[in-house]
């Protein structure tokens, strides 16, 4: 058997059955906000939001932006279309064409090698994936707006040629883990 | 019947068999890379070290003659640690270029290592280094580097082709594979020497860099190439047949398959068209509606499906026997064709081995089925000397495999009514009024009988895209809204169809034709026969 406990009601009084002094309490609030934050300093303004554009976040150092393929010292892409990208990819967005490398001593190359920005997810496993370090997310970059979906994919050129943040490892640094070892010779 | 103890259990076994061959039937796995069941014995892989009782060493598996009162173990603690040994020495001069191998994922070395090795490497050293880029041959190349020189591909081209191209040069860690100076690989069969490869070393020009093993859909298959009908595995990826890799079939081509057969892969790419075409007037024909198309059809057979003068209806001898069934149905009930045609390739390449003279995979098939339903056939030339004579005016073209195509479509070009159905977009689809899109042989169930009378199943490997349809599914519908409905839900009521009505299917049982095909119970010809 449960136990039925009976509560007084709560008596209002008139001030708070009024409601009015209360809206206008909110209402002073909410102003307070609007002008501190309008007029207010960055630093001192307690609001979360940034004024993008004209203002912008300072991304984290592992803000994983546009990929950007790495190029070799002569200037000729790192990439040696393994598929290991395009194998650990969720979203099946990375496309390669494999084809036979002029340069005999690189056995292949890749013909074409297209991501779908519309496809990523920007989930950093074919950054992971990468034997060669040839793909990496460190450009800092959004992924641009786009008017068509052909243009979301971007091709081996365009990958190409973008830029690493500043502060992020050069291709050829420490980190490289074939440093140290011979490479076929 | 001689017994040997493997394990711990008693395996019975044939004299003259090897340790190896008693285990595998029992399912008990010796690892292995140099040996092949169908080449002789070369035990130079040391894979296959098992531990015998009595014996002063290690025996290769491989090598070893079973005999009665054995005793063996492949498990034991000495087995597993020569394995380890063993695996860790082939690995010493392996470059480990796993991600841009082509081998890579079916890869006996990748197997192995995860199964039997799985330690890091031990090797300070520099690895020996030895050509990466050899072109062996016209379809065939060699990376040294990758070779273990279990010699598989020697054995293979001194034994099952019968034409020593290949061989060994060097010595100790510098041996490779090579041909001697002004010797190349340019046999009939020097692609086999790919598959029996273990290693990423052989690799085919064809297949190089194309796909990721993992990447590829297997199916079962025929190959299309010629009459012998090798059993096949057809490897696709998003409807692109990228390889043909034979299947084992003792009784048709064992482990083999010709490069001529290989290289068809490309048949089923190559203009493919997946919607359907139709043309105007004079115009270059265009791509539109499958319905569209259809009722167009429709519309042009209409008025000739009773008429029966000047109909002529051709079939390509690659249909299989389910759709020569149909198509002859078709001819009978609802076009009243009274000209017949077959075409098909003309008569190339033979050997003794597999590839015969006939390149149409299914002649025997066709031809059983037109006989038994009293269709009288006519060739290309005949085809084309009606048609240039006026006693032809319409045309039902099915499939598009014929070695007469230009000529074809040049008589074709002042009849009346064309109607095509292919699944590629040659000379006959550019003069049709109509191409209705088919699918190829790789998508489609069906049965083929080879030049040995052995009837073979196709299996579709991936769905039709688009509007494509099996040539069956095209005839039914169009003898549908012609007033002829087939009963025929599914291929399994065509094929008991065919078992009751055709006497030379009789006894075939093409509703439960097993993987490796059917012997029928038909004269064999002798060019059937086959050394290999």
């Amino acid at each position: 058997m449960g136990v039925v406990r009976v509560r007084d009601r709560v008596e209002y009084s008139l001030y708070e059955r009024s409601f009015v002094p209360e809206i206008l309490r909110g209402l002073a609030i909410t102003l307070g906000h609007f002008f501190s934050n309008a007029f207010g300093n960055k630093e001192t303004r307690n609001l979360q939001t940034v004024r993008y554009p004209e203002e912008q976040r300072v991304y984290p150092a592992r803000y994983r932006g546009q990929h950007r393929l790495l190029q070799r010292e002569d200037g000729s892409s790192r990439c040696v279309a393994c598929y290991m990208c395009s194998t650990a990819c969720p979203a099946y967005c990375i496309h390669i064409v494999a084809a036979e490398s002029p340069d005999n001593r690189i056995e292949k190359y890749p013909a074409a090698f297209e991501i779908d920005l519309l496809r990523c997810i920007y989930c950093g496993l074919c950054v992971e994936a990468c034997p060669e370090d040839a793909i990496r997310m460190d450009t800092g970059v959004h992924t641009p707006p786009f008017f068509t979906r052909d243009d979301a994919v971007v091709g081996r050129i365009d990958l190409l040629s973008l830029m690493g943040r500043a502060g992020t490892a050069p291709a050829y640094g420490a980190q490289n883990y074939r440093e140290g070892k011979p490479r076929g010779a | 019947m001689p017994s040997l103890t493997l394990d711990g259990k008693k395996v019975d076994f044939q004299p003259g068999e090897t340790i190896i061959q008693a285990a595998t039937r029992e399912n008990v796995e010796i690892p292995y890379y140099c040996w092949h069941p169908r080449l002789s014995v070369a035990a130079n892989c040391r894979m296959c070290l098992v531990e015998v009782e009595k014996a002063p060493k290690l025996m290769p598996a491989c090598q070893t003659a079973a005999t009665d009162g054995m005793v063996v173990h492949t498990q034991n603690e000495k087995v597993k640690d020569a394995q380890r040994a063993v695996h860790e020495f082939l690995l010493v001069n392996h470059p480990i270029d796993c991600p841009i191998c082509d081998q890579a994922g079916e890869c006996k070395l990748q197997d192995y290592y995860m199964e039997y090795q799985l330690a890091p490497s031990r090797v300070v050293e520099h690895k020996v280094n030895k050509p990466r880029l050899e072109e062996l041959g016209p379809h065939v190349v060699y990376n040294a580097e990758r070779c273990i020189v279990c010699t598989r591909c020697v054995r293979f081209m001194d034994e099952v082709a019968q034409n020593p191209q290949l061989g060994v040069f060097n010595r100790g860690d510098h041996s490779e594979i090579g041909c001697a100076p002004g010797v190349v690989l340019d046999d009939a069969y020097s692609l086999n020497t790919v598959d029996v490869c273990p290693v990423g070393a052989l690799t085919s020009t064809i297949f190089r860099f194309k796909q990721r093993a993992w990447n590829l859909k297997r199916s079962d298959s025929v190959c299309g190439g010629c009459a012998r009908g090798c059993n096949i595995h057809v490897d696709q990826r998003s409807g692109v047949v990228y390889r043909l890799l034979p299947r084992d079939n003792d009784a048709v081509n064992k482990s083999w398959l010709c490069d001529e057969g290989r290289l068809t892969y490309n048949r089923p790419n190559e203009g493919k068209i997946t919607e359907a075409l139709i043309r105007e007037g004079q115009d270059a024909p265009t791509t539109t509606d499958g319905v569209a198309a259809l009722n167009k059809a429709v519309e042009l057979l209409k008025p000739l499906a009773n008429a029966g003068k000047g109909v002529a209806a051709t079939l390509s001898l690659h249909a299989t026997v389910e759709e020569a069934y149909v198509f002859g149905r078709f001819v009978k009930d609802v076009l009243k064709a009274d000209t017949i045609g077959l075409v098909g390739l003309l008569p190339g390449g033979q050997d003794d081995l597999l590839r015969v003279a006939d390149k149409n995979p299914n002649r025997a098939g066709v031809m059983a089925v037109f006989a038994d339903m009293g269709l009288k056939p006519v060739d290309e030339r005949e085809l084309m000397q009606r048609m240039k004579s006026g006693t032809v005016k319409a045309w039902l073209a099915v499939g598009h495999e014929t070695s007469f195509g230009p000529e074809l479509a040049l008589a074709a070009k002042g009849l009346e009514v064309v109607v095509h159905v292919a699944y590629a977009r040659g000379p006959i689809a550019e003069v049709a009024r109509v191409t209705l899109p088919g699918v190829s042989w790789v998508q489609t169930d069906g049965t083929w009988v080879n030049v040995q009378q052995r009837a073979q199943r196709l299996k579709a490997g991936f769905l039709p895209e688009h509007d494509a349809k099996p040539t069956h599914a095209w005839l039914m519908d169009i003898a549908s809204r012609l007033g002829v409905a087939y009963a025929w839900p599914s291929m399994t009521t065509i094929r008991a169809e065919i078992e009751s009505q055709l006497p030379s299917f009789r006894e075939a049982k093409l509703t439960q034709v097993p993987p490796t095909g059917t012997q029928l119970p038909w004269a064999v010809p002798a060019e059937a026969a086959s050394k290999i």
